[in-house]
């Protein structure tokens, strides 16, 4: 009889039996999903993507067993697999894989999630002020712009460079869809870096406001009352006109638009039963396997990938001048309203939807409470959301010609 | 390096170009609406065009 005691405990086995660097590693993300839960836990990063998250990367760094030819592997999920008969085979085998194969390999599950935003996205306050939301969210679309250039001089593919750049625009499912179709090697690393990193913006953009917004100005009163009123029947038109159109301009991100405005036209028509299903089950149930399957991808091979650091890097300085670029926008706003509008607004213009129109209100609220901007921050939110895609679009059409 | 310069740049471009274009077909839906139902005021009213 071939028994060992190890046999019966690979998890610690399989320990051994890959190189001490890939070990280490392990251990290290096993970890970091303790981190990733307790941070969950305690509402400190969003727990909708770090509970699942967490449980992803605890389950696929310590469920690591002894497989056939004596390799170390997990029963989650391979990403790596591209041969259609090892495919199959492995879709038998791993309990992710079904959902990695049909909904994250061909951007799907960016696509549900983008349904699910759209149907809780209110235009009203786009529609309102439309101009100054367009032109703050192009503002704080200055990382996206700044990190490709950068990204090319620190040494990555042009593509890899616009993938990562892509997370300047604050929206996760874009920077997904983005990464899969420019960069697919780099697609888990980006993804993983961008919902990070949008998990902390409500934690480290105030830092950046205070920065830069001295508190007189952050305190100006902007009239909640004075926002227009748009009637559903705009609101509709506008959605069906504005995603025809952008489809039209950019038809690799038409179905991100599509997603996206049909979350829109159903809330605006009033179809009650979808609009449930799109924000309820749709939205929450993507974003639990999206946190799930993200962590179960993040596998010591992934991480030890030399571009990772870097990735890092780029991905901070990119949402860093999106805040930057954003609030000096919003200051431009100031100087030529003739000192009427809030130059927070520009942080809102970031995207995240609703997260940096909050963070903007939140900061307003401490240096005057009469401060009330949320109605207006929403417009540069909103709006960011549209550049953003037509960044991505632009970009998804255009490098394929540089390379 | 330069190209991609060159591409981030134009890409702006188009972006401010899109995105002010989005801003006028919202407010020429406004220009075309509130002619056809009358421009409301803050107090609830309605101007005839």
């Amino acid at each position: 009889m071939g028994f060992s005691i190890w046999d019966f405990f690979q998890g610690l086995y399989t320990f051994s039996l890959t190189e001490p660097k890939v070990a280490a590693v392990r251990f290290v993300l096993i970890l970091a999903g303790f981190i990733f839960l307790y941070l969950g836990y305690r509402r400190i990063l969003e727990p909708f993507l770090m509970i699942p998250m967490g449980i992803g990367m605890l389950g696929v760094n310590t469920g690591v067993l002894v497989l056939e030819a004596g390799k170390a592997g997990n029963l989650f999920v391979d990403p790596l697999l591209s041969d259609p008969n090892q495919l199959i085979s492995i879709l038998q085998v791993n309990f992710l894989q079904p959902v990695y194969n049909f909904t994250f390999s061909n951007g799907l599950i960016a696509c549900l999630i983008f349904m699910g935003i759209g149907a809780i996205t209110d235009l009203d306050y786009l529609m309102a002020r439309p101009l100054m939301s367009m032109m703050l969210a192009i503002g704080a679309e200055l990382g996206t712009i700044l990190v490709l250039p950068i990204g090319v001089a620190s040494g990555l593919h042009i593509n890899e460079a616009a993938s990562i750049a892509l997370v300047g625009g604050a929206d996760g499912p874009m920077v997904m869809y983005g990464s899969l179709k420019m960069a697919k090697e780099l697609f888990v690393p980006i993804t993983v870096v961008a919902y990070l990193y949008l998990s902390v913006c409500y934690v480290g953009y105030p830092y950046l406001i205070k920065l830069l917004i001295p508190k007189r100005l952050r305190g100006v009163q902007m009239d909640p009352l004075a926002v227009r009123e748009v009637s559903p029947a705009k609101k509709f038109a506008f959605a069906v006109i504005i995603m025809g159109i952008l489809s039209i301009l950019f038809p690799v991100a038409a179905p991100l638009f599509a997603s996206f405005f049909l979350g829109v036209a159903v809330k605006e028509a009033g179809l009650t039963r979808f609009v449930e299903f799109l924000s309820g089950p749709l939205l929450y149930g993507s974003t639990l396997f999206l946190g799930l399957v993200l962590g179960a991808l993040l596998s010591s091979e992934v991480i030890l990938n030399s571009n990772v650091l870097l990735l890092l890097g780029l991905g901070m300085l990119a949402l860093l001048l999106s805040g930057i670029g954003g609030l000096l926008a919003g200051l431009i706003y100031y100087k030529l309203s003739k000192k009427k509008v809030n130059p927070l607004l520009g942080i809102a213009g970031v995207s995240c939807v609703p997260t940096t129109a909050k963070v903007a209100q939140k900061c307003a609220a401490e240096s005057n409470v009469f401060a009330f901007i949320l109605p207006y921050a929403m417009g540069p939110c909103v709006a960011g959301v549209i550049t953003t895609a037509i960044i991505t679009g632009i970009y998804v059409s255009g490098i394929p010609h540089l390379l | 390096m330069v190209k991609s310069i060159a591409f981030a740049f134009a890409t702006y471009g188009v972006a401010i170009i899109v995105s002010i274009f989005t801003a006028g077909i919202i407010e020429l839906f406004y220009l075309i609406f509130n002619r056809k139902e009358g421009k409301k005021t803050r107090d609830g009213k309605v101007e005839k065009a």
